[in-house]
């Protein structure tokens, strides 16, 4: 039931991501030629917008498709690692074009061009993106309220984001088109562009920086590592001995791995409820823990007769 | 710094820990327990000189007092203050026998 409640969840996530990205595929093609001919900046803007948002789009189809098989039996500590890397790979693309959107704005700031005639064109274009922008949104926002993911999440995100930049970018292209004889309008363009790569490249830095502080590993404070043994030692009596496999710092969440040992008579109820009452004693002691426990049986000279017979 | 582990000639089974006992001296000294322990049935482990014992330590310890817990046991004798600090704080007095 969780199975095919979990296949589902990726397959409307898949399925929205790919109409997304053949959607988008003639509007990044639409907005290449248009910056090419125009020259605007605010065009050139929407082409980083655009190239973002194909890559993502492709990305996350992709990995809706390998999400959609269960992989927390091929991978421990569950997808956030996968997803981070998408995440890092598509953010990075996108710094390095708001990066080079910054300094052609500010270059032409210096030197400003008059605004070409053909923007009225790429204002139509645009008309019918917002449309389709606006589509994908509701189908976005509804795979979020039924099955939320960090993938949903992102994608929500990216969606709100692209609707948010086409309106502005109407608004900007009618504005510089309408007045694009009085010298001032011809200084609209790279400010707007200027602006608007500030706040994208902050807001890309920090999802970026997320993705990272996710890949990183760190290890346990030494405080935390004395609490461990202080929650192992509490419960001494229960189990006949053990190993400290390992410990780690994973984003917010701190994995804990142990494997403890039982004398080979020991119900499954009394280990089951100890790892119940580790992982709570763990919870209490630090934040955010998850525990891992591998269960051994202990091996006595009759067991390892046994095993040779 | 590192850790001296010495073997009292006067009693096989006590062991004399001196320096640092941290992560990188802590495997050192599981080695040369895990090798005792395969036919000792007792321990003594002297900390008189022990100046620090950290968390990789500390696992070690446990091993052993569980390794021995079914035998004569482990006893651990001139503790300093500040290592039974760290055996008050995380609970380990509670089954260790110091002396």
């Amino acid at each position: 039931m969780e199975q095919t409640k979990h296949t589902e969840k990726y397959k409307n996530q898949q399925r929205v991501s790919f109409f997304s990205f053949l959607s988008e595929l003639p509007n990044f093609f639409a907005v290449l030629v248009s910056a090419i001919f125009s020259g605007s900046l605010i065009v050139w803007m929407d082409f980083v917008d655009s190239l973002g948002n194909v890559i993502n789009a492709g990305f996350v189809t992709l990995l809706s498709r390998k999400l959609r098989r269960d992989l927390k039996y091929e991978y421990n500590y569950g997808i956030g690692k996968i997803e981070a890397i998408s995440s890092l790979c598509c953010n990075g693309i996108l710094i390095f074009g708001l990066i080079f959107m910054l300094i052609s704005s500010v270059n032409e700031l210096i030197s400003p061009k008059q605004p070409s005639g053909l923007l009225i064109y790429v204002v139509v274009l645009k008309v019918i993106n917002v449309t389709i922008d606006s589509y994908f949104l509701a189908a976005q926002y509804k795979i979020n309220k039924s099955s939320r993911s960090s993938i949903s999440v992102s994608q929500f995100r990216t969606c709100l984001k692209s609707f948010s930049f086409d309106t502005i970018a109407i608004v900007s292209l009618l504005v510089c088109w309408l007045f694009r004889d009085f010298n001032i309008v011809w200084y609209f363009s790279p400010v707007i562009c200027i602006a608007l790569s500030i706040f994208f490249l902050a807001e890309t830095v920090v999802h970026a920086r997320e993705s990272v502080r996710i890949l990183t590993d760190r290890t346990l404070p030494e405080k935390d590592q004395l609490q461990i043994l202080n929650v192992i030692s509490q419960f001494y009596d229960r189990y006949v001995d053990f190993d400290f496999l390992s410990s780690h710092i994973s984003g917010e969440t701190v994995y804990i791995d142990l494997r403890l040992i039982f004398p080979e008579e020991t119900t499954f109820a009394k280990i089951r409820k100890l790892c119940t009452d580790i992982s709570n004693a763990m919870s209490k002691q630090i934040e955010n823990s998850k525990v891992s426990i591998v269960i051994d049986a202990e091996t006595t000279e009759k067991n390892t007769e046994t095993i040779k017979e | 710094m590192s850790m001296k582990i010495k073997q009292k000639t006067t009693d096989a089974n006590t062991i004399v820990l001196s320096g640092r006992l941290d992560n990188s001296t802590a495997p050192e000294l599981e080695k040369e327990l895990d090798e005792i322990l395969a036919t000792a049935s007792k321990l003594v482990l002297d900390m008189e000189n022990l100046e620090y014992i950290s968390s990789a330590g500390l696992r070690v310890i446990l091993k052993t007092q569980k390794a021995l817990a079914k035998k004569e046991g482990l006893k651990l004798i001139h503790v300093p203050d500040t290592v039974r600090e760290v055996f008050d704080i995380t609970g380990f007095t509670e089954f260790l026998t110091v002396e």
